[in-house]
């Protein structure tokens, strides 16, 4: 019967410090819920001031009336005024909740922290114990216990607390052994406290937060259970007044008045209801409000894009991808903050374009922009993206699944959770070619056989019925690549698709990449942060700093000789890290976040070359730079060759 | 359903069990199935609705009548002017020392066994052995001779006048000897009588389906339905729908459906006097809470008959069990007229003693009970209502575990009263307590026989037992029936008095097609 | 998958085996004699004793506990004390009720608990919003009173739905299956938000998982990814929830079962609670004990089909 019970994992177990109390004031439904509550126990207590009538006045003229004047909800079979009897039944209800809660706690707080203290055999005997108990509904251990004790108050308490009980035990083990681990335990022992000591100093007030979530809901629990057991007739004598009692009454005179179900119910419902949004409420602050995650795709519609800026043909034929100030906004409380500003970049046929940069750069929600994946709550403001001639910024989403996969394809950075794991490859890799060939199941297996073949994986046919969890990371990203190919599409985007794997997988990967581009006719906008990577495998590369290209150029020609600062810089830096770069060890300070960007040249404050002009307007793209001194300096990479 | 005592049911909740559409085509196709005449189908199926089902079928359990009557038969029966009338015995001699009873040949039970003096013998000791009162009346009993296959004697301890009437009631149905033995009787009952349980076409808890049996003694033209379906629907409202909707033939249904079963065409009711309740003070013996002759006096002045009538119309207060013409009814028995402040005199009389006790009740008592209860606080005596589900209801609520008892007294005849009750060895008397005097007038009743004087005798032993308040605040209730008066003919209050739930099923007959 | 099943299997064992000693123990519990708790306060020492030997309390505990383990492989729970009939034949009756209306709750928390989660999770605003209150208010709903109130309005006033009472399956399907909407859909209401909250979770978290992005830029559609790879993710915690929610359910139908007179193991147990038919308690807890074990064990099986990671190589 405990039924809206939430695992113990669902419960925020990171307590907070003094400021709780007051995150709990600025939320109204808390601080709403909680004052209901403390009215209803005002109102419960005070019950015999309150109450209009004795709750047990039998008066026989006024049988089963609908509410009037002089019963404001009517009156039972018996002529007994309803609305005393509800405000006698909260005492009920209410007693039973803080009672079998309090039980609960007392029983399962102690068991927990044991458990959890002690660890070993103990721990693995009681959670064994904690098992057994869950087989049983816990309506079932109520009648149980009420069969050994008989009916009354203090059996019900106990009844419930025991259905509750082991999942305190649980939640309390969980953080006790948690907090175990942590080195102040150590340090407490050192300091010569006792065992219980610790307990109950150290790891009570971390358990605090959890355990008020935790009763808040099982009250809410409870009162449900007391009602339940009361409608059974298990709870006090007939006659008393309890909200489950009166419930049981309203049953049988349903068919001559069927008010009396509603006030008794809708209690029960506001009461329950109160609890549970107060233990959400706690919960939520304790998660620091991050129960909701912010992060969750938008559907269906496409932010609007304003297209302010003109369309230009592609500067020459065999483009493929031609981006033209690509602007990509956050939208805030406030104004809109800028991630990638006035992006333009163009890619050949077969040619592979490296994009560079640290994080924070931008370069991932570039791509994004031109996947049209923009995550919730970012847009594309501006600017224009076109495949072949096409601009295909904005299209529908049907128009849009036309040129995915065939037209622009992806390959993430972690290959194990770019694949669905419950499914298996042959499945997933099947997908793009039914989708877009309109192949038959068996063709589709046939053809992913093939392509799993070309990318090197071994026993093709037989791996298709495998699971991602069943291949190393070289080998999922070889997947993951042959499922980018299956539908042949004109530019391969490779979203740190090497940066995960070790270094000999690493080459492998990019050969392949290179193979194909091949063999395909593929162009391939390789992102990344190592320029090993780049020098390795792209005829061209952008660079790209706080949300702007700052250099492209072939390879060659960015590598011997930038012409930005911050490119020079990078290349300066130690390139093939296998960590991403987080700050340059050459120049100080950081990559300034998005929404701190100055208005004249996003790199001034770092470079060794501003002048005040740099930082008084913005700085256009100016040939294939961006940079007032790029005509004035003459940069050199200072650590010497790059292998 | 109103609240009467006796009255039983599996199921607490009154809501729905309804059977709407579903248990209409199962109505359907078993009737058809069923009687195999020509007469159409539909017609030899009757489906009634008695609210529930009894616990156990076994004979001494405390099933109703309406029940009972489908596939069992008793010894005898009472007419309706109360003349005792052969059933399954045909001739009988009573003497103060014994009744020989003549039994029906050719009679066979539904498992095939015979019906014969052995299982007379059986039946009737299988009741004396039960827990409830039916076994008291039967005490008189020393002995069972059988005679021969169709003759058995009944051996007596004392006169006992009545006993013929007792054979008549739901106390002793004939069950095979053979189902009995096997203990599957509780639930699977075999009776002589012309509808055999036939659990193919029964739904456990929903329908129990009865079919004619074809070696019934009385052949097939003595009834006019092949097949006789019972129903639990515990919710008046829900089964006045399904009388309403057809999907049921007969009810018990209240007062309160009356205004809702009017509007609908065909449908009529018919109410006759059905259950006789009264509170039992059992804890009366030494160091009882109601030992005191004055504090059970207090009580039966607390308690307002009246205004118990108000909460339940069906209830007709009365001064005393009996009705004129039974054997026992008695003029001059005051009865207790509500009277708070001769209630509260009496108590002090007997120097107010602590009063705290606890009455059983059924949920179709607990109104009644609850009533009560609140009657006696204001005396200052606290009585607690536990509500249990009828089958715990029916074997604890006399069994001497609460001091204070609310059930019905289903004795026809002032001997039956007294030896299932009163007398110190009575099932119904836990606490074994009897007066002298109480004693003495019944014995003295007993021997007097079936001389004329007996019945003032017996009048003597009820007003005793009125003066000394073994129990009081008397109610009768009536039964209200409603039925389909297009399928159904025949529909009278039942002969054998005093019977809940009950029509002559043998007298109903299938009108138009 | 044989190796995962065998592994449960003998893992249920033992807590099949501490269910049983504590169910068995349960009778030690009873303050002062369950034969004087059966009798109440006036019984007579003698009657106490009678009762005692009645119920085979008189012997010893060991030899007990022997005999009952020896009877509980045999499958024989023992005899009622108040109908004297075997224990395990009364709950064996009652059980395809009290089955098929945890069945029912079963199929409506999981169509409208799945159903609405997903709903909320794949369109968030409004539809989000308003199942998220709905979950809520039926979180807090006792299912026996959602139950009154069902059959208040449809059956007893507008008389829309058949509230028919309880058809064994065997004997007529389609009248079965009508009557378990109205009870089905009040005992599913509670774990059917609770169902509907952990889908939303869960599916709010899958479709902002990398693999939904590799999909999309493959061109899949949105609805197929949605119904097809994003709710098979989805299911993994979500078969967790259900697995829980029977507990519940079972427990709850012992409650609605009354509502709709249902002829259940509930009333049965009721029945004993008050008439202390300890047997009858004890087989009822243990049967109970071994359905919820089973489908645990049921579960662990499903998890092995939905998530392949689970499953031993």
């Amino acid at each position: 019967m405990s039924k809206p019970l939430k695992t113990g994992t669902e419960i925020a177990s990171t307590p907070s410090s003094a400021g709780m109390l007051r995150r709990i004031a600025r939320r109204p439904v808390i601080v709403g819920t909680a004052a209901f509550l403390l009215v209803l126990t005002a109102l419960a207590a005070a019950a015999p001031l309150v109450a209009p009538y004795d709750p047990l006045e039998q008066n026989y003229a006024e049988l089963l009336l609908g509410p009037s004047a002089d019963h404001l909800l009517g009156t039972d079979e018996l002529g007994r005024d309803t609305l005393s009897r509800l405000l006698y039944g909260a005492r009920v209800s209410l007693l039973v909740a803080f009672g079998s809660v309090g039980i609960a706690m007392a029983i399962g707080v102690p068991l927990g922290l044991a458990l959890g203290y002690f660890g070993g055999w103990w721990d693995r005997l009681g959670s064994r114990a904690i098992d057994v108990s869950e087989a049983l509904p816990g309506i079932l251990l109520g009648f149980a216990v009420i069969a050994i004790l008989g009916r009354g108050l203090g059996t019900l308490m106990l009844a419930i607390g025991l259905m509750f009980c082991m999942t305190f035990a649980r939640t309390t083990r969980a953080v006790a052994l948690a907090e175990r681990e942590k080195v102040y335990l150590d340090a407490a022992r050192v300091a010569g406290l006792g065992t219980p000591e610790i307990m109950f100093r150290q790891v009570l007030p971390n358990l605090a937060g959890p355990l008020i979530v935790q009763a808040a809901m099982f009250m809410g629990a409870a009162a449900v259970v007391e009602s339940a057991l009361s409608f059974l007739g298990l709870g006090l004598e007939t006659g008393v007044p309890s909200w489950g009692g009166m419930l049981s009454v309203a049953a049988d005179e349903q068919g001559r008045q069927p008010f009396l179900a509603f006030p008794p119910g809708l209690a029960i419902i506001v009461t329950v209801l109160a609890f549970n949004v107060l233990s959400d409420g706690v919960n939520d602050v304790l998660a620091g409000g991050r129960r909701r995650p912010a992060t969750r795709r938008r559907t269906h519609r496409r932010p609007p894009v304003a297209k302010d800026v003109t369309v230009k043909a592609p500067a020459e034929t065999g483009t493929v991808l031609d981006v033209q100030g690509v602007t990509v906004e956050l939208d805030t409380a406030g104004d809109p903050v800028p991630l990638v500003q006035d992006v333009w970049l163009s890619i050949r046929r077969a040619e592979v374009v490296g994009l560079v940069g640290e994080s924070g750069s931008g370069k991932s929600m570039l791509a994004r922009a031109v996947l049209n994946l923009l995550p919730p709550a970012t847009r594309l403001a501006s600017g224009s993206v076109l495949l072949d001639g096409r601009d295909i910024a904005g299209l529908p989403e049907r128009e849009l699944r036309k040129v995915r996969g065939c037209g622009i394809s992806v390959v993430f950075q972690d290959p194990m959770t770019a694949l669905s794991p419950v499914h298996t490859i042959g499945r997933q890799l099947c997908e793009p070619l039914r989708v877009h060939f309109g192949m038959s199941r068996s063709a589709a297996r046939e053809r992913a056989a093939e392509l799993l073949d070309r990318v090197g994986v071994e026993n093709p046919k037989r791996r298709l019925d495998d699971y991602p969890h069943q291949f190393s990371g070289g080998m999922a990203q070889r997947v993951a690549i042959a499922m980018a190919l299956a539908a042949k599409p004109r530019l391969l985007i490779a979203d740190e698709a090497t940066s995960a794997l070790d270094v000999t997988t690493q080459g492998q990967v990019l050969d392949l990449l290179l193979g194909l581009r091949d063999e395909l006719d593929m162009a391939i906008l390789m992102i990344t942060h190592d320029l090993g990577v780049v020098a390795e495998s792209c005829d061209r590369a952008a660079v790209m700093y706080a949300g702007q290209i700052v250099e492209v150029g072939g390879v060659r020609e960015l590598f011997d000789g930038p012409r930005h600062p911050y490119t020079a810089a990078l290349l300066a830096s130690d390139p093939s890290a296998e960590a991403e770069m987080h700050r340059l060890a050459t120049i100080p300070g950081g990559v300034p976040l998005a929404g701190e960007w100055p208005p004249g040249c996003h790199f001034a404050n770092r470079c060794a070359f501003a002048r005040d002009t740099c930082v008084e307007q913005p700085v256009p793209m100016t040939g294939d730079v961006r940079c007032l001194r790029a005509k004035d300096l003459t940069l050199e990479v200072m650590i010497g060759e790059r292998h | 359903m109103k609240t009467q005592a006796g009255k039983t049911r599996t199921t607490k909740k009154p809501i729905i069990a309804a059977l709407a559409a579903a248990t209409l085509v199962l109505a359907g196709c078993s009737g058809g199935s069923g009687g195999g005449s020509g007469s159409g189908a539909a017609s030899d199926a009757l489906s009634v609705n008695w609210g529930g089902f009894p616990d156990s079928w076994a004979p001494g359990a405390e099933m109703e009548a309406g029940y009972m009557r489908v596939p069992y038969e008793n010894l005898v029966a009472l007419d309706a002017q109360g003349k005792v009338t052969p059933v399954l015995a045909t001739k009988w001699e009573q003497t103060g020392k014994a009744l020989t009873l003549e039994l029906r040949k050719d009679v066979f039970f539904h498992d095939g066994t015979p019906f014969n003096a052995e299982a007379v013998k059986v039946n009737l000791e299988t009741v004396q052995k039960s827990k409830g009162p039916f076994a008291g009346p039967l005490k008189v009993i020393k002995s069972i001779d059988v005679v021969d296959d169709h003759t058995v004697r009944l051996n007596l301890s004392e006169p006992t006048p009545s006993l013929l009437t007792t054979l008549s009631t739901r106390a002793t149905p004939m069950a095979s000897p053979k189902a009995i033995a096997a203990g599957t009787v509780a639930q699977h009952p075999v009776g002589t009588g012309p509808w055999a349980y036939d659990p193919k076409s029964s739904s456990k808890g929903t329908r129990m389906a009865f079919k004619f049996y074809p070696k019934y003694w009385g052949g097939s033209q003595s009834v006019g339905f092949k097949t006789i379906e019972l129903y639990a629907i515990p919710d008046d409202t829900a089964a006045s729908g399904a009388l309403a909707r057809g999907e049921i033939d007969i009810t018990d249904t209240e007062v309160a459906q009356q205004s809702r079963l009017k509007g609908t065409p065909g449908v009529k009711t018919l109410s006759y006097p059905a259950i006789r309740n009264n509170p039992m003070f059992f804890d009366r013996g030494p160091g009882g809470v109601f030992e005191d002759v004055n504090v059970r006096r207090a009580a039966c002045y607390a308690l307002d008959t009246q205004a118990l009538a108000k909460v339940e119309p069906d209830f007709k207060p009365r001064t005393q069990h009996f009705s004129e013409g039974e054997s026992g009814y008695n003029p001059a028995i005051p009865g207790y007229k509500h009277d708070l402040a001769r209630a509260r005199q009496l108590y002090e009389q007997a120097g107010s003693p602590p009063v705290k006790a606890t009455v059983l009740a059924a949920p179709f008592t607990e109104k009644q009970n609850q009533v009560y209860a609140a009657q006696l606080a204001e005396i200052g005596m606290e009585v607690k209502v536990q509500v249990a589900p009828p089958p715990q209801f029916f074997s604890t609520w006399n069994s001497g575990k609460y001091a204070l008892g609310l059930g019905s007294n289903d004795e026809l005849t002032a001997y039956d009263w007294y030896k299932a009750w009163f007398a110190a060895d009575a099932p119904g008397n836990p606490s074994g307590a009897e007066s002298e005097e109480l004693k003495r007038a019944a014995d003295v009743a007993i021997k007097a026989g079936t001389s004329p004087k007996a019945a003032e005798l017996w009048g003597q032993v009820t007003r005793i037992i009125s003066d000394e308040a073994l129990t009081c605040g008397h109610v009768a209730g009536d039964e209200l029936i409603a039925w389909q008066s297009k399928r159904v003919d025949g529909v009278t209050a039942p002969s054998q008095p005093w019977e809940a739930h009950m029509v002559d099923y043998k007298n109903l007959r299938p009108k138009g097609e | 998958m044989r190796k995962l099943i065998a592994y449960r299997l003998v893992l249920a064992v033992p807590q099949l085996a501490a269910v049983s000693l504590l169910v068995f123990s349960l009778t030690y519990l009873v303050p002062g004699s369950p034969a004087a708790a059966i009798l109440g306060a006036s019984a007579t020492p003698e009657r106490i004793k009678e009762v005692e030997a009645q119920l085979g309390l008189d012997r010893p505990a060991l030899e007990r506990l022997g005999d009952w383990f020896w009877n509980l492989l045999g499958g024989d729970l023992g005899i009622s004390y108040a109908l004297s009939l075997p224990v395990t034949d009364l709950l064996m009756e009652r059980m395809p009720a009290t089955l098929s209306l945890t069945f029912g709750g079963m199929v409506v928390s999981l169509v409208i608990g799945i159903g609405l989660g997903v709903l909320a999770g794949v369109r968030s605003g409004l539809p989000d919003r308003i199942v998220g209150a709905a979950t809520s208010v039926g979180l807090a709903i006792p299912e026996f009173w959602f139950g009154l109130v069902l059959s208040l309005l449809f059956a007893i006033e507008l008389g829309w739905v058949p509230v028919v009472a309880y058809t064994p399956v065997t004997e007529d399907p389609s009248a079965w299956l009508r009557g378990l909407i109205l009870p089905s859909l009040a005992l599913g209401i509670g774990t059917a938000a609770m169902i509907a909250r952990q889908t939303r979770t869960a599916m709010v978290q899958a479709l902002a998982s990398p693999y939904i992005d590799t999909l999309t830029a493959a061109g899949v559609p949105r609805r197929r990814i949605v119904l097809r790879y994003a709710l098979k993710n989805t299911m993994v915690p979500v078969l967790a929830t259900a697995g829980f929610s029977f507990r519940i359910l079972l427990g709850s139908s012992f409650v609605v079962e009354t509502v709709f007179a249902f002829p259940g193991v509930g009333g049965l147990l009721l029945t004993s609670v008050v008439g202390k038919d300890f047997p009858v308690i004890q087989g009822g807890v243990l049967l109970i004990a071994c359905i919820v074990i089973t489908l645990n064990l049921l579960i662990d099986v499903g998890y092995g089909l939905l998530d392949p990671k689970v499953r031993p190589q």
